[in-house]
C-alpha cells in the first residue's frame, strides 16, 4: 500500500467538496486500490477467524432450530412474527442504501459517489443474504420453501398472489438477483486490473476466470456504459418498490398500529435511514485502516451524514403523522395503539429509545464537526443502527402484544436462540464483508479513474484545485 | 494492425479525433476505463442493448400476469372474502419486479455475449504488454486496410504524444 498521496498546496482535505485528494496517476491509483488485495493486510485473517467462528455458532443455532422447530424462539401467539420478521426488515432496510447509492446518485451524476458504491453495493448484498434467512426459518418447515414458487406440483395448488407474503418473495429474490448483476458488472473490469497486475499465477489464473476475458476495448466500454446505466435506471425504482412491498406486509393487514397508508414511503426513507448509517459504520474503520483517506475524504462523510440527517427528519416526520392519522382516524384501536400501548404500554422502552436514537441522536448532524469527525460520526450511526432496530421491533411487536381483543393479548421475550440467531447473523455479515475486503477491490478502481480524468478536465486551464 | 500506444488519456482522445477527421473508419482501442469522447471519435455507434431490455422487461410483465392470472383466477380459484378472482391491483408488485428482473438478466447476458464473453483465451492476449490497457496505457489499433490509410500515420501519433508505435500481425 502506498501512503495517502501527497497534497499539494492548501490542505485539501478540509474541503467540503473534493471527493479525491491529489491528482493521483493511473499507476499509482491502481497499485494503492490493488494493493489492498495483492498484500493484504496481517490483521484481516484474525478478524476473518473471530467472524467465522461466529458465523459456526448462527449455523448451529439455525440447525438446532431447524431440527426441533420454531418453538425454540420467543414466538407465541399473537406476537407470532417477533424477532424474526424485526430482523429480516432491518436487514433488508440496510441493503438499500447500498442500491440507493450505486443507482440512484448514478443516474444523477454525483462524483462522490464512485469511491464508495462498490463498498456499499457489496454490503447490499450481504445484508439480503442475513434477511433471507429469517422469513425461511420464519416458515416453520424451510425445507419446504419451494411451496412459494409457481410450480407445476402434482398437489395441484398454487401460491396465492393476491397475500402480501408472495409479494415479499419476489422482491427480495429480484432484488438480491439484480444487486448481484449490477455489482458483479462493475466489478468485471477491475478484476481484470487485479489479474494484470498479479505478480503470482494463480491469482492471474483466479481473476483472470472471474474478469470473464475483459480487455477493455473500445467497443466493450461502450456497451458497458449502456449496460451499467440500464441496470442503474432499472435498480432505481426498484430499491423503493422492494421495501414498499416489505412495508405492505404490515400495511394491508387490519391490525391497528400495521394497517396505515404511510407505510411504504416512510419503510423506504427508515430503510435509506439504517442503511447509511451502516455504510459509515463499515468505511469509517476502513478508511483508516487502510489509510483511504485520498480517496474516501472528508466530503463523502460529509455528505452521508446528510444524508442520514435528511432521511432521518423523513423518518421523524413520518412519526409524526403516524400518530397524527391514527388519533384523527377516530378509530379507538388505532387511538389506543399509538396513544397508548406504544408510550406508555408494557413495551413503552422501545417507543423511547426509538425516539431518542432515530428523532434526537440525528440532530447534532446539523453541526459541521459532527459531519466531519470520523469518531463522532461513527457513534451517531450505531445509535441510528440501534433505534432503526428498536423501530422494527416496536412496530411489529407492540402491534401484535395488544391488539383488538384484550384477552387475547400477551407479551413477549425473545430466547436465547433468538438472540444468537440475531447477533450471528451480525457476525456472517461481517464475514462476508471481510472476505470481500481480502479478496476483492473493494474501491472502483476504473471508475475512480474516470472520476479523476474528468475532474482533470473539468480543472484543466485553471488552477489544479478550482479557486 | 498498427498499435500505438499513449500514457495520457487526453493523448489518445486528440489523436483519434485527428485520425477521425482525416477520415479512419476501422479504429478501436484499449483503454483502462470508458471514454465516451473517445468512442465518439472512433465512430462507434451508440449500442441498441436498451431495445432488447425493453422486450425483455414488457414480457416480464406479461409473463408474469399470465402465471398469476391463470393460476389464481383459472386453475384453483380461491374466493377470499368475495374479492375478484382476477384482482389487476394485487397483480401489480410482482408484475413489476418481475420486469425489473428480466430486463436487469437482459442488460447483464447481452452486454456480456455481444462483447464475446465469457471467454478464457483471445489472440490479443499474446499481444506484449497489452496486460497494461487496464492499469495505465491506451492503446489505438489502425488497420492499414483502412481506405484513408496513410503510413506516415506512424509520425502522426508520434507528434500526439505516443510513447510507442508499432506494427503486428492481426
Amino acid at each position: 500500500m502506498t501512503a495517502a498521496v501527497p497534497v499539494q498546496g492548501i490542505r485539501e482535505d478540509d474541503r467540503p467538496d473534493v471527493v479525491l485528494i491529489g491528482r493521483p496517476g493511473d499507476r499509482e491509483l491502481t497499485a494503492q486500490l490493488v494493493g489492498a488485495v495483492l498484500s493484504p493486510p496481517p490483521w484481516i485473517n484474525k478478524v476473518l477467524l473471530v467472524t467465522g467462528f461466529v458465523t459456526l455458532i448462527l449455523f448451529a443455532a439455525v440447525t438446532y432450530t431447524v431440527l426441533t422447530g420454531i418453538g425454540v424462539w420467543g414466538n407465541n401467539i399473537p406476537v407470532a412474527w417477533a424477532f424474526a420478521i424485526t430482523n429480516f426488515v432491518w436487514w433488508i432496510g440496510i441493503g438499500h442504501a447500498g442500491t440507493f447509492i450505486s443507482a440512484f446518485l448514478l443516474l444523477l451524476e454525483q462524483k462522490w459517489r464512485t469511491s464508495i458504491n462498490r463498498f456499499a453495493e457489496a454490503m447490499t448484498l450481504f445484508a439480503v443474504v442475513q434477511a433471507g434467512l429469517f422469513p425461511v426459518l420464519h416458515l416453520g418447515r424451510p425445507w419446504f420453501f419451494y411451496w412459494l414458487i409457481p410450480y407445476p406440483s402434482t398437489m395441484d395448488v398454487w401460491p396465492q398472489f393476491r397475500s402480501s407474503l408472495p409479494w415479499d418473495v419476489v422482491a427480495v429474490s429480484t432484488y438480491f438477483t439484480v444487486s448481484l448483476l449490477f455489482w458483479y458488472l462493475g466489478c468485471i473490469p477491475d478484476l481484470a486490473t487485479v489479474r494484470d497486475m498479479a505478480p503470482e499465477k494463480w491469482r492471474r489464473r483466479v481473476y483472470g476466470f472471474f474478469a470473464l476475458g475483459w480487455r477493455g476495448t473500445a467497443r466493450t466500454w461502450s456497451r458497458y456504459r449502456i449496460a451499467y446505466g440500464i441496470l442503474g435506471g432499472l435498480a432505481t425504482p426498484l430499491v423503493i418498490s422492494v421495501h414498499s412491498i416489505v412495508s405492505m406486509d404490515f400495511a394491508i393487514a387490519q391490525l391497528p398500529g400495521w394497517h396505515s397508508i404511510i407505510f411504504p414511503p416512510y419503510f423506504v426513507a427508515g430503510a435509506l435511514f439504517s442503511g447509511f448509517a451502516m455504510v459509515l459504520t463499515l468505511l469509517i474503520p476502513i478508511r483508516r485502516l487502510y489509510r483511504l483517506e485520498n480517496v474516501i475524504t472528508t466530503a463523502h462523510l460529509d455528505l452521508m451524514a446528510k444524508m442520514i440527517l435528511l432521511t432521518g427528519s423523513i423518518v421523524a416526520y413520518s412519526y409524526t403523522v403516524e400518530i397524527f392519522l391514527a388519533w384523527y382516524s377516530g378509530d379507538v384501536f388505532e387511538r389506543w395503539m399509538h396513544l397508548h400501548s406504544r408510550i406508555q404500554g408494557p413495551l413503552a422502552a422501545t417507543f423511547w429509545i426509538v425516539v431518542f436514537c432515530n428523532v434526537l441522536t440525528p440532530q447534532v448532524l446539523w453541526f459541521k464537526r459532527w459531519r466531519t469527525s470520523p469518531r463522532l460520526l461513527f457513534v451517531v450511526t450505531i445509535f441510528v443502527q440501534l433505534g432503526m432496530w428498536m423501530e422494527r421491533f416496536m412496530l411489529i411487536v407492540t402491534s401484535e402484544a395488544q391488539d383488538f381483543l384484550p384477552s387475547s393479548w400477551r407479551t413477549y421475550r425473545p430466547s436465547a436462540i433468538d438472540m444468537t440467531i440475531l447477533f450471528g447473523t451480525m457476525g456472517f455479515f461481517l464475514f462476508l464483508f471481510f472476505l470481500l475486503i481480502k479478496y476483492v477491490p473493494f474501491i472502483p478502481i476504473a471508475e475512480l479513474k474516470e472520476t479523476r480524468f474528468k475532474i482533470e478536465e473539468e480543472t484543466r486551464g485553471g488552477p489544479v484545485m478550482g479557486p | 494492425m498498427i498499435i500505438a500506444e499513449f500514457d495520457h488519456a487526453q493523448d489518445i482522445a486528440s489523436a483519434a479525433e485527428r485520425l477521425h477527421e482525416s477520415g479512419y473508419t476501422r479504429l478501436d482501442a484499449y483503454t483502462p476505463f470508458p471514454m465516451p469522447e473517445l468512442e465518439k471519435h472512433l465512430g462507434i455507434p451508440r449500442s441498441k442493448l436498451n431495445v432488447s431490455v425493453f422486450v425483455a422487461g414488457v414480457s416480464g410483465t406479461a409473463l408474469s400476469f399470465l402465471i398469476i392470472w391463470w393460476t389464481n383466477a383459472i386453475s384453483y380459484p380461491i374466493n377470499v372474502g368475495g374479492r375478484p378472482l382476477n384482482s389487476f391491483v394485487t397483480d401489480i408488485p410482482i408484475m413489476f419486479e418481475t420486469t425489473i428482473l428480466f430486463a436487469a438478466a437482459t442488460a447483464f447476458i447481452l452486454m456480456l455475449t455481444l462483447s464475446g464473453m465469457p471467454r478464457l483465451w483471445d489472440p490479443s492476449v499474446e499481444l506484449e504488454g497489452i496486460e497494461r490497457t487496464t492499469i495505465d496505457r491506451y492503446w489505438l489499433l489502425i488497420d492499414p486496410l483502412d481506405s484513408a490509410f496513410d503510413p506516415a500515420v506512424v509520425d502522426e501519433m508520434r507528434q500526439c504524444g505516443a510513447l510507442a508505435v508499432r506494427r503486428v500481425e492481426s
